[in-house]
């Protein structure tokens, strides 16, 4: 037990730093920006578990706006059927509303999150049979059915939309998840069994040859990034907006995800996490250009991919201080 | 002694091209099998049969009198089957260490759940098998290239690595394939040692494709040859080097000398 607390010690500190910091920059933060560090904190989440799939397991899926839209969908249709409605019911205030609400709204994202990992496990059990581009060709088809399927569905808003009752996911929601998001996943494969993710991205054959289920782990990795894109999803389905349409979740948005997991470098969690960050400031940043800023993005993107191709990255990481692993090398003579 | 590899008539074709024609090979436990042949005889193919890569268009193969033909690689491996690859085939941008660490992945429960609450079983579990695979490297006497990636290393000990990587799954069955290719006289006589050691020491069956004659006859006690996918000879190196079909088949190549 005592392992187990040194562990994760510095994990509560860093998630009570979060709450904290969320209390504070809910009162004193500009709106403006206040809005763009939750969306940074929901594609830090995008990013990274899509990072888990392409990079670090190397299968190239396209579809990642699919499961964000699966866990976006099916959080609302929670929060519009059963959790809006009873949290409204209960009319409470203060402190009372505010732990009602935080709890309501961690129910509420790992049903986003079960639901999108359902989907990934059904779409990725004969899909990762695939490679390369079958794989990105198939989960492209995937994303593109969900939208329309959620297009059709009226009961969910059709192609127009639905509007989403409260709890609402304030910075600290996000980050919350966004921390624990990094941390299970760099945890995971840093493992010495989650090796095994990085080994089938290296050489799938080999792997096999050494035992490893290679099946079992693309698996592994499709349904937990999955999981966490349906999390994202639902996060986003909640913020202060309020309200998601299909379109969001078109094919276009999986590959923005992709461009930011290749600029941050394919394999590095730190690199997803910067390039999340730095793709989604930018656009606010180059507000200033106007009708120039697509141009400007674009062509700031070409440049960091031709004097990095790895990304900005590439394989590897920053880590923290008090980073806690097993893996102590010897000091090379 | 009875037999822990039984080959029976296995054949592999790839389309019309029959790489391995109803090849029978028995391999005893503890024994040291050299396989020859000219380039193209399907030397590598036997051992893709054997490892699962490729499934026999026909014949048998028992391991531990178990049928293995068809299974998957990785329950192959894990029945007792490691082997290394003609052209190295590491884990390149990982480190010397994680290569030997995936090694031995299959001597712990992937527990995904622990090890992303880093929970003390999950720690412990994983500080053995760290210090498993330190004293395999050092074994092998690549203790000082552990944290190095393994693209980095220089050839012998890229081959070495392989090696240890295929030790760490604890096998009963050693298969390497070419394990001097591109060595120099030096690390070929290391080698030599090192494959002899490492026999005694985890009591290996190994079966070994080599190109250096003079090599397989000084270490195999009992060498069989292929040409065209077709067994032609089988005996002591006494027996191979004066077999004339083996001469034959060599004529054009290099000749067998000792
Ligand atoms: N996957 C494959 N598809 C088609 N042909 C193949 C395949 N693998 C091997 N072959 C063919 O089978 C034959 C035997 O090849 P193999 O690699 O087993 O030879 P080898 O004895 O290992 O030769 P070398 O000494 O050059 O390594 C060759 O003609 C090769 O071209
Ligand atoms: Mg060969």
């Amino acid at each position: 037990m005592k392992v187990f607390w040194q562990n994760n010690m510095a994990l509560l500190v860093v998630l009570l730093v979060v709450a904290a910091a969320g209390f504070g920059f809910q009162r004193h933060l500009d709106p403006y920006y206040y809005k763009i560090l939750v969306d940074v904190g929901i594609a830090i989440i995008l990013v990274v578990s899509l990072n888990l799939i392409n990079g670090i397991t190397g299968q190239f899926s396209l579809g990642h706006a699919g499961f964000m839209a699966v866990g976006a969908y099916a959080s609302a249709a929670l929060s519009v059927l059963a959790a809006g409605p009873w949290l409204n019911g209960l009319a409470l205030g203060g402190a009372q509303k505010m732990v009602v609400e935080f709890v309501a709204l961690g129910v509420i994202v790992i049903v986003g999150g079960v639901a999108a990992a359902l989907a990934g496990f059904v779409v990725g059990m004969p899909a990762l049979r695939l490679r390369g581009d079958y794989l990105a060709i198939a989960t492209l088809g995937f994303g593109e059915i969900i939208r329309i399927v959620f297009q059709n569905t009226e009961q969910l808003g059709g192609a127009r939309g639905i509007s989403i009752p409260p709890p609402r996911s304030d910075f600290t929601g996000v980050y919350v998840c966004a921390v624990l998001c990094v941390a299970f996943i760099w945890r995971l494969v840093h493992s010495v069994k989650g090796k095994s993710f990085f080994a089938i991205r290296e050489d799938e054959f080999a792997a096999a040859t050494v035992g490893i289920d290679t099946t079992k782990y693309k698996v592994i990795a499709f349904v937990l990034g999955s999981f966490f894109a349906g999390v994202a999803g639902a996060l986003f389905a909640h913020s202060a907006t309020g309200y998601i349409t299909p379109a969001q979740f078109d094919a276009v948005k999986s590959i923005e995800l992709v461009v930011m997991v290749v600029l941050g470098g394919l394999g590095s969690i730190s690199g997803s996490i910067i390039a999340a960050a730095a793709l989604t400031l930018l656009p606010e940043i180059l507000r200033g250009f106007a009708e120039y800023r697509l141009v400007v993005y674009s062509l700031l993107l070409v440049l960091v991919m031709l004097t990095r191709p790895q990304g900005l990255m590439g394989m590897k990481e920053i880590k923290l201080p008090w980073h806690r692993q097993p893996y102590q090398h010897k000091p090379v003579a | 002694m009875s037999a822990l590899l039984e080959i029976q008539g296995v054949g592999m074709e790839f389309g019309g091209l029959k790489a391995v024609e109803g090849l029978d090979l028995e391999v005893a436990e503890g024994e040291l099998v050299g396989l020859i042949g000219p380039n193209g005889a399907g030397k590598t193919t036997v051992f893709n049969v054997i490892t699962g890569v490729y499934r026999p268009t026909r014949g048998r193969i028992c391991f531990a009198g178990e049928r293995i033909d068809g299974m998957a690689p990785h329950l192959i491996s894990r029945r007792g089957i490691a082997r290394t690859f003609q052209n190295i085939r590491l884990f390149k941008n990982l480190s010397a260490l994680d290569n030997v660490v995936l090694g031995f992945n299959r001597s712990a429960r992937q527990d995904v759940l622990g090890s992303m609450l880093l929970t003390a079983k999950h720690w412990r579990r994983q500080a053995g098998i760290l210090k498993r695979s330190h004293e395999l490297l050092d074994k092998l006497g690549l203790g000082l290239a552990e944290g190095r990636s393994s693209m980095e290393l220089p050839y012998g000990e890229q081959r070495k690595l392989e090696i240890a990587r295929a030790l760490a799954t604890q096998p009963r069955l050693l298969l390497l394939d070419e394990p001097a290719a591109g060595m120099n006289l030096a690390e070929k006589r290391e080698l030599t040692g090192l494959i002899e050691r490492l026999r005694r020491e985890f009591n290996l069956t190994i079966l070994v494709i080599e190109h250096d004659m003079k090599m397989v006859m000084s270490i195999c006690p009992r060498i069989v040859v292929l040409d065209h996918g077709q067994k032609i000879a089988g005996g002591t190196p006494d027996e191979i080097q004066r077999h004339e079909q083996v001469i034959e088949a060599y004529l054009g190549e290099k000749a067998p000398s000792a």
